[in-house]
């Protein structure tokens, strides 16, 4: 198939696991003899030219969070439709790369910054068949305005757009329903990926003694870092002293650190930074258990996955995207997101109540299903199941490049104006 | 089949708030016309401060859609539009250079339907002939050569002259008094009104009938009025319905339309009128229409065949007082431009003409 990927941001520019993940998918299927190429922003890196990939959308200025406080009320908001609603110049992009490809099928990923409503707006109104890999609420955002989701364009999103949607979770389905969003087509749960050839399985297991803990990703509230420290602080007011926690990832609070030392953790808590993923998943090997306190609307972090096939067992907020995919007590070890039901958990492991072994074990047989290789088969199908189904139905109006070039400008332009007038004063 | 017009502002009672003039009447006539025969029907799509449906005339409804509130009332749409417009075979842009215009034309090529798209001039902005987003429609209607000669663009341009309706707008019974001057229309600048007052013959009288739109233009008219000594000679009236306005052409020898291009404030306009409605609407009632050689009403009035066209106030002076001395000249005018208005002009002839555009818009839709 020729399919064109879709993102906002693309290795080596990336804010997580699902930049990684379009990359991962987009090598499987080129590997796989797909003729695939990517549509992305310029990022911030010089990347040398690769053929496949058109670094060519601008990104705005959305997830610089620092630019944004110093701007003014009017130009984050001008700023924010541009990233959800439609960026004219990224259409006309789009467009001109759909011409020379001819794509079979448009393959979205994170829209977000793009002007991303725009992007699936032009591709429907062209008649290209569009899958969309959700691995956050992304849609929910695009139909909203100030934190807000915007009613009409609700409606419009859910009644004249049609594709296929691919989720890693049914969380991340469940929170775009929340924003009153939902998702126009069929939607298949995909979980989300371990890649390469398994490490050979461990063979020492936690037996009592100093439990390794540790824990990847942003290190802030939402992920629940400030939970994992308390449950530190706790698991020390009961008396257990032989543990350590290694944090790794980028601080996003500043009161973290102040936290750890308040508490008298310096030396349990250990923030040992951002390192690639590739030497994180070589880290894990050294570790007992992965703590991921994370929030509700985790989608489905990478991360736990990555650690379970190293051999260390995730322990998880229970009702976090993950959570979906593992069974407690067989797969991992589920906890309330608090501070005391992490500490529980922890205890249990230290006191020799919770075997790590079998649950590590089974998790390794598991993660087997969960390799790229697994899952990039019904990737696949989906894609070429909304092509055929698209080919299929292909008998109403297809709008034309030119059309769809002009529609963009012009919407560009009057959601700028209204949102001028409307918010003047602000 | 259905037909959408989009119209920011629709020809209604007064009571709706929402009655202007021509460019109103316009939509509203041409919506007639085009249903006149039965075979399809159009829905006025308009805005109000709440939502509202009801049927205007046999295969016409007006549907009301809560509307936003610009800061130029041409700018309102409503976020109700895609669902108004979704079931329509070919959606008519009226005031298209307008905000809403605008939006329209976008809402209806997202939904993919055939649009045409109309001028009716005061618009608000040009932006969709610059960036050349006019092209997303598929065809350009204006209602006069002059009218077409002012949109640039790259589609087709179809010039559907008329709209008046010669059916209700007729000739009195039996040849009565034509006793007066009469202008119908806007009290605003760009209307040359007081032009007029001033080539008034003596001793003739003259009705002034219409809304008063500046209060200061208003204001200045009735000045002049007073200054003159004309009170006893010209009356401003302001509470016509079509019945009354029909007595009123009917009673009149002349029906003047003096628009300009520059006004009494030095304003100058590029589109003061794009076809004249009042003086169809004269001429139907058998009136000599007279106009001023401004904007698209030469095009409707034949000089010294259905009326007259002026160059200067003198001139208008000099054919006031002509026919105002000459009944049967008023009768031999006013009964071919009866006959122009009838013929040529009617909104059943001017809707077959544009449902005839319609159908070939939609089967080609269709086909693509």
């Amino acid at each position: 198939m020729r399919i064109l990927v879709v993102s906002n941001l693309y290795p080596p520019d990336v804010m997580g696991g699902y930049e990684m993940g379009c990359q991962q998918v987009a090598d499987a299927l080129i590997a796989g003899g797909h003729e695939v190429e990517v549509l992305t922003s310029t990022g911030s890196h010089h990347v040398e030219a690769q053929a496949h990939v058109h670094r060519d959308l601008h990104l705005t200025e959305i997830y610089d969070a620092e630019r944004m406080a110093a701007s003014s009320p009017i130009t984050r908001l001008l700023c924010e439709a541009d990233s959800y609603f439609v960026n004219a110049g990224n259409v006309a992009t789009l467009t001109s790369v759909v011409e020379r490809f001819d794509p079979e099928v448009v393959y979205f990923w994170n829209l977000i910054g793009v002007g991303g409503l725009g992007i699936v707006g032009a591709v429907h109104h062209l008649g290209l068949p569009w899958v969309w890999h959700l691995m956050d609420a992304v849609p929910g955002y695009l139909c909203s305005f100030r934190g807000q989701p915007v009613g009409a364009v609700v409606k419009e999103f859910e009644r004249q757009l049609r594709g296929r949607f691919l989720a890693c979770s049914q969380r991340v389905v469940d929170e775009i329903a929340v924003n009153g969003v939902t998702l126009p087509g069929p939607v298949e749960l995909v979980p989300n990926w371990v890649r390469g050839p398994f490490p050979p399985l461990r063979t020492q297991w936690y037996d009592g003694g100093h439990l390794r803990i540790v824990s990847a990703g942003q290190v802030g509230e939402h992920k629940g870092s400030h939970i994992l420290v308390d449950a530190a602080a706790e698991l020390r007011r009961r008396g257990h002293t032989d543990f350590s926690i290694d944090l790794y990832g980028r601080v996003q609070d500043a009161k973290f650190q102040a936290r750890v030392n308040r508490l008298g953790l310096r030396d349990v808590v250990r923030l040992q930074g951002f390192r690639p993923v590739s030497e994180l998943v070589e880290r894990y090997a050294d570790h007992d258990v992965f703590a991921f306190p994370t929030w509700s609307r985790e989608p489905n972090a990478f991360a736990p996955i990555e650690a379970g096939v190293a051999g260390c067992v995730p322990l998880i907020s229970a009702d976090c995207g993950n959570a979906e995919w593992l069974v407690d007590g067989v797969h991992c070890i589920k906890a309330e997101r608090s501070a005391s039901a992490f500490a529980d958990a922890l205890e249990r492991i230290i006191k020799g109540d919770v075997a790590l072994a079998p649950i590590g074990r089974r998790l390794r047989v598991l993660l087997r299903s969960f390799a790229l290789e697994a899952v990039l088969p019904r990737i696949e199908e989906a894609l070429q199941a909304e092509r055929v189904r698209s080919e299929a139905g292909r008998r109403g109006a297809r709008g034309t490049v030119q059309d769809v070039h002009l529609m963009a400008g012009l919407a560009e332009t009057l959601i700028h104006l209204g949102i001028e007038e409307r918010y003047a004063g602000v | 089949m259905k037909i959408a017009y989009v119209t920011p502002l629709h020809f209604s009672s007064e009571e709706d708030g929402s009655y202007i003039g021509g460019g109103e009447r316009y939509p509203l006539n041409l919506a007639r016309g085009v249903a006149a025969d039965g075979t399809c029907t159009v829905e006025l799509i308009s805005y109000g401060a709440a939502p509202a449906r009801r049927d205007l005339a046999p295969g016409v409804t007006l549907r009301v859609l809560p509307g936003t509130q610009p800061s130029h009332p041409l700018d309102v749409t409503s976020w109700e539009l895609v669902d108004a417009l979704r079931d329509a075979d070919l959606v008519h842009v009226h005031q298209v250079f307008t905000k809403g215009g605008e939006i329209a034309v976008l809402v209806a090529r997202q939904l993919h339907k055939p649009i045409c798209v109309t001028d009716h001039g005061g618009g608000t902005t040009r932006r969709l002939e610059s960036s050349g987003a006019l092209a997303l429609a598929d065809a350009i209607v204006a209602y006069s050569d002059f009218g077409a000669s002012l949109v640039r663009a790259t589609i087709p341009t179809h010039v559907i002259k008329g709209g008046v309706d010669a059916e209700f707008f007729t000739p009195p019974d039996a040849a009565g008094d034509r006793d007066r001057v009469v202008f119908v229309g806007r009290w605003l600048p760009h209307k040359g009104i007081e032009a007029l007052i001033d080539a008034l013959p003596a001793g003739q009288p003259l009705t002034v009938c219409g809304q008063p739109y500046s209060d200061d233009y208003t204001s200045r008219l009735r000045a002049q009025v007073q200054q003159r000594g004309l009170e006893a000679q010209v009356e401003f009236v302001s509470d016509r319905d079509d019945a009354g306005l029909r007595e009123l052409y009917r009673r009149a020898f002349a029906v003047v339309l003096p628009s300009v291009y520059e006004d009494a404030y030095g304003n100058t306009y590029l589109a003061p009128e794009l076809m004249g409605f009042s003086l169809l609407e004269g001429m139907a009632c058998a009136a000599p229409a007279v106009c001023s050689r401004v904007g698209a009403m030469p095009e409707f009035v034949r000089h010294g065949e259905t009326g007259f066209v002026f160059d200067s106030p003198d001139e208008l002076h000099d054919v006031l007082q002509h026919l105002a001395r000459a009944p049967d000249l008023v009768t031999r005018v006013g009964n071919a431009g009866r006959a122009a208005a009838a013929g040529d002009f009617d909104l059943r002839i001017a809707g077959a003409r544009m449902r005839a555009l319609y159908d070939d818009l939609v089967a080609a839709r269709r086909a693509a």
